[in-house]
This record gives C-alpha cells, structure tokens and sequence, in this order.
C-alpha cells in the first residue's frame, strides 16, 4: 500500500500546519496564558512557511496547572494563580526527501515542573513512516502509522530544560511495541494535550469556532482518509481474507 | 477643488520666518494681527499641500484666548480641507503640557527648537498625503497597499486596520487617518520591527545589525509615510531574507541562523539583558518608568502594566523584578 493511498501529500499537509501554526501565533489565549509558545510558533511559522521542499519543525510548551500532580504548596487556593506544575512540551517533524515524505513524527512529552528542574514522566511519539529515510532502518515490520511509548529524545528538548538521562528508566532503545494508530497532526496533538491537561481558559481556547474549524480541517485532511482506508480493508468481500495489519505494516 | 502646491506657516513671532523659508513655506506673519480674519483669508483660497501652525499665538489682536491657539485654526482648517496635513509648532517647553486631545488635532507636532531634525518629516507628511489623496483606494485592501506589504501579511493588515479606515477610506480624512496608524505601526512592534527588535530577531546586538543592514534592504518599510530617522524592518520579510542568505539547520531558529551570516563576530552576539545568556527573544523595557528597551528572553520578563495587548502585535514586557 502507498502512503498517499491514506495520508496527505506533504505540500498539503504542511500547509495545514502552516495555518495552525498562523491561528495559534496570534490567538489571544495562548499569547496570554502561553507567551512562549506563541512566540515559537511565530519563529517557526515564518521559518517554515518558505521552506516546504525542507520539510516542516515546530517544538514548543505548554506549562499548566494539573490537579492529579499532587505537587502543589502554594497558591493553589480559589483566589490565588495556580503556578504550573506540567511541561507539555510537543514537537513536530515532517521530514522531506525529494518532495515525498521520508519521515513524520509528531512527539508529547509529559514532564513534571519541579523548582529547580524538569523531570519527564511520559513520552510518546506518533509517527508515520515514508519509507525513504535510510537513518530509520528497523529490523522488523511496522506499522505505516504508529504510536511508540519514550523513543529518543527530540533534541530541542535539551534546550527547554529536558535531560536525556531521565530517559533511561524508560529505556528509549527499545522500539517496541509501535503500536497502529491513527496519523496525528498539530491540531489534534495539541487539541488533545490541552483536553487532556485543561483548565478553564483551555477549554474556551478548544471551544472557540476558529480553534474547532481547524481541528476538524485536520480531522478531514488526516483521520478521514485513514480511517476511510481502514473501512476499505474491513469490508472488503473480495475474499482476501486480509487484516488492517497485512495492509498498513510494512518493512 | 483648488489646490495649490504650498506650505503655509502661520505664527507670530516673525523671527521664524528664516525657517519658513528653508522650506520654502509662504510665512504669514499674525504679530499683532486679527487671526481670525488672517484664517478666514486663507480658507477662502486655495488648499496648500500642507499648514505649519505655531501652537501659542499669543502676540495676535484681539486678545480673545478662542483665537490665541494654532489648534483653533488647525479644526478649522480641517473642516474645510480635510485632506490638507496640519502641523503644530511650539516651544519644547510647552509640548508636554498640551493635553492629548488637543495634540491629537494636528497630523504632527513638534518643538520647534530641533525643528531642522523635523523637516525630513514634513516633507513625508506632505507627499504621504498628496499620494494618499491622489490613490483614491476604493477599498480597506487598497489602502493597505499603500504600505507596500509582503504579499501574505495583507490579510493580517486589512484585519488589524482601525474600523473607521476599514468604514470609510473613501472619507476625505482618511490620509490623516491613516498617517496616524501607520505612525502606531512603526511604534508598536509587530508587523514592522525597529532596528533592536530586527537585531533581537537575527540573534544579533543593534551594532551587529548595523553590519548586516544592507542585506535587509528588501525588508525595509518603503510604504506610504515612510521615514529616513527611524527605519522600520517588515518582520516576515527579514526572517525570509534571512533563510534565503542562510538556510536554517534542523533545530535551528532565526537567532541562531542570524549568527552565521557574513561579516558577524561573537562580540556581535546578543544576550538576554536580565541574565547574560545567549539567544534572548524579545525586547523588553528595564522597568515600568524606564523608557529604554532591550533584548531579554521571554522568561527574563512580565507584561508591561502600561500597555494593552493587541492582536496582531508583539506583547509590550519589561524585566522581571527579582
């Protein structure tokens, strides 16, 4: 199966996260509750928005309040401004050989906000592989599209006060499982961060109209094809007898 | 309408003729004078391209105060030739105590002791509005075209005109509108950027930028009203003629790209002001009263309480306090 049988092409896919990335550098709730993230996401809309046969990066944080982090002394009363005690720290990387996608990784990493530093406590990446990129050899089959717990780090994470030691307690060499999963986008990934890890003015930010068409441009340009692709393969009574696995594992 | 192409100045102190005429300006003396009558003369002639108005005129007759400030005749003149730039002349001494609705009656004010530093401006004044004037733009689009945008911040721009120029760009008054605007573009960083911001952009100190500036000619601000004193950069377009000279490595960010460009040494390099490292991202004021700015990282500072955010606009901060 061909990637472009369930999978955008990538001038459309990075233009679409060109227009996340457009509504997210000037959106009132993260340039408020999110002054860093706005900032990145300006930076890397205009050194994206040139540069399509490059490819496409993003990586950016979310700090947030989480009330099951049971970490919180201070502030945390009705009146006072809860200080943040999460990093969502999301990355993005469409890598391009030849105009075709070599390949796409779209990373959550969850890590707690401690005083003097950051430590990380989950870490996922969603990738869809192209096939082309010759640094990702695997020694056996996998799903096009797939969800993988730790893998390595992403290495703007450093600079946004990760450290690849606490990794180790999630032994980030160990590829396996790359569990099938649907593609991901930058919309859903932070419409999904944000649902996940909300708070009031989150909720308002994933409720707005702008924010919602968006996400379901995305769900269009992403999901719709994938899962179409999916209903294909299941219904198919050709007599194949053939599973979602034979169709979207590949190597 | 008649229009003629010149500069009226009108005062009364009669030594300032001299500067009238470095600027080739009809001077009309009201020393001693009936100024309401002197207005209603000049109202019954022709449109001049631009007025130049003492703001005190108090040395005219009679002593009626209604009739003692430029900023009387300056409404006048509005209401008759609302496309005719105004501009006030005073002491130093007096611009502080002239409250902002009154400034705000005049295109521009400016003391008149640096007066030599403002003639460039005038001149701008006076040609900004003859092409404004002359354009006719028939719509909000047309009228952001004036400023000569990248192609993909015209959207963002029609978007962030102030309604009444979204209304009504075909109002006569609409080039003293619009000078007004795009005056409070070239201060609020955002779509055009000063040479500390453009620097902060490229990873650079303002004295770095110096050294690169001729390469980002092309990101220059060459619109409508532009001005040769306080250059302005189009952000977008720096950040493409940056990656166009240097392509950005993964991972890297336009501070970092900046730094690779010909002719930048590490003294060059800018660093947050607030804590010394490397790469700040932003301009921030020291504190609150202070009016000096520079480079900080974002985390190095908090909004600033005097200023409102804006769509559109980058965030006006100053340093974290300790």
């Amino acid at each position: 199966m061909e990637l472009s049988d369930f999978y955008p092409s990538p001038s459309d896919l990075i233009k679409s996260e060109l227009a996340v990335l457009n509504h997210l550098r000037t959106d009132s709730y993260i340039k408020e509750t999110h002054s860093q993230f706005a900032r990145h996401a300006s930076a890397y809309y205009d050194r994206n928005r040139d540069g399509h046969s490059r490819g496409f990066e993003f990586v950016s944080y979310f700090d947030v309040w989480h009330a099951a982090m049971r970490r919180q002394k201070q502030g945390s009363g009705k009146q006072g401004k809860r200080t943040p005690n999460v990093r969502l720290l999301l990355a993005v990387r469409i890598k391009l050989d030849k105009r075709a996608f070599s390949n796409v990784t779209y990373c959550l990493t969850v890590c707690r906000i401690r005083s003097a530093r950051i430590t990380i406590l989950r870490k996922f990446h969603f990738d869809v592989t192209g096939g082309t990129d010759k640094s990702e050899r695997r020694l056996q089959q996998h799903p096009r599209s797939h969800l993988q717990y730790c893998g390595e780090m992403v290495p703007q994470m450093a600079s946004m006060g990760c450290r690849e030691t606490q990794l180790d307690q999630m032994h980030p060499w160990l590829s396996e499982p790359r569990i099938f999963f649907w593609p991901m986008s930058l919309a859903l990934l932070i419409d999904m961060a944000l649902h996940e890890f909300p708070d009031d003015r989150s909720k308002k930010f994933r409720a707005s109209s702008e924010w919602r068409g968006l996400v379901r441009k995305q769900e269009a340009l992403v999901l719709r094809p994938f899962y179409q692709k999916c209903v294909d393969v299941i219904v198919d009574t050709r007599g194949k007898n053939q599973t979602l696995a034979d169709e979207f594992y590949v190597g | 309408m008649k229009k003629s192409k010149t500069i009226v100045w009108i005062d009364d102190d009669p030594r300032r003729k001299c500067t009238a005429d470095d600027i080739d300006a009809d001077f009309i003396n009201v020393h001693g004078e009936d100024l309401a009558q002197k207005a209603i003369e000049l109202l019954n002639g022709p449109q001049p391209e631009l007025v130049i108005l003492d703001h005190i005129l108090d040395q005219t007759a009679p002593k009626n105060r209604l009739f003692q400030r430029g900023s009387t005749i300056a409404e006048a003149i509005k209401e008759q030739w609302p496309s005719c730039p105004v501009v006030g002349v005073t002491n130093a001494d007096n611009v502080q105590g002239i409250d902002v609705r009154t400034k705000e009656i005049y295109d521009a004010l400016f003391p008149f002791q640096d007066f030599r530093q403002y003639i460039d401006r005038i001149d701008t004044i006076k040609k900004g509005f003859v092409f404004v004037a002359r354009t006719k733009a028939g719509t909000a689009r047309k009228l952001v075209q004036l400023l000569k945008p990248p192609k993909d911040e015209a959207d963002r721009l029609v978007a962030a005109l102030p309604d009444d120029l979204k209304k009504s760009f075909r109002d006569k008054s609409v080039a003293s509108r619009l000078y007004r605007w795009i005056g409070r573009l070239m201060d609020r960083p955002g779509f055009l950027y000063d040479s500390l911001w453009a620097a902060t952009l490229l990873g650079l100190t303002e004295s770095g930028f110096q050294n690169v500036a001729g390469r980002f000619e092309k990101g220059k601000y060459d619109g409508v009203f532009v001005r040769d004193d306080a250059p302005r950069w189009w952000s977008s377009r720096l950040s493409k003629l940056l990656y166009k000279q240097c392509k950005p490595k993964s991972e890297e960010m336009s501070w970092h790209v900046g730094r690779r460009l010909r002719g930048i040494k590490k003294e060059h390099y800018s660093r947050c002001y607030a804590c010394g490292k490397q790469f700040p991202d932003t301009v921030a004021y020291l504190d609150k009263v202070n009016d000096q700015q520079q480079a900080m990282h974002l985390e190095c500072t908090v909004l600033h309480p005097r200023f409102q955010r804006e769509l559109y606009f980058e965030d006006i901060r100053m340093m974290q306090g300790q």
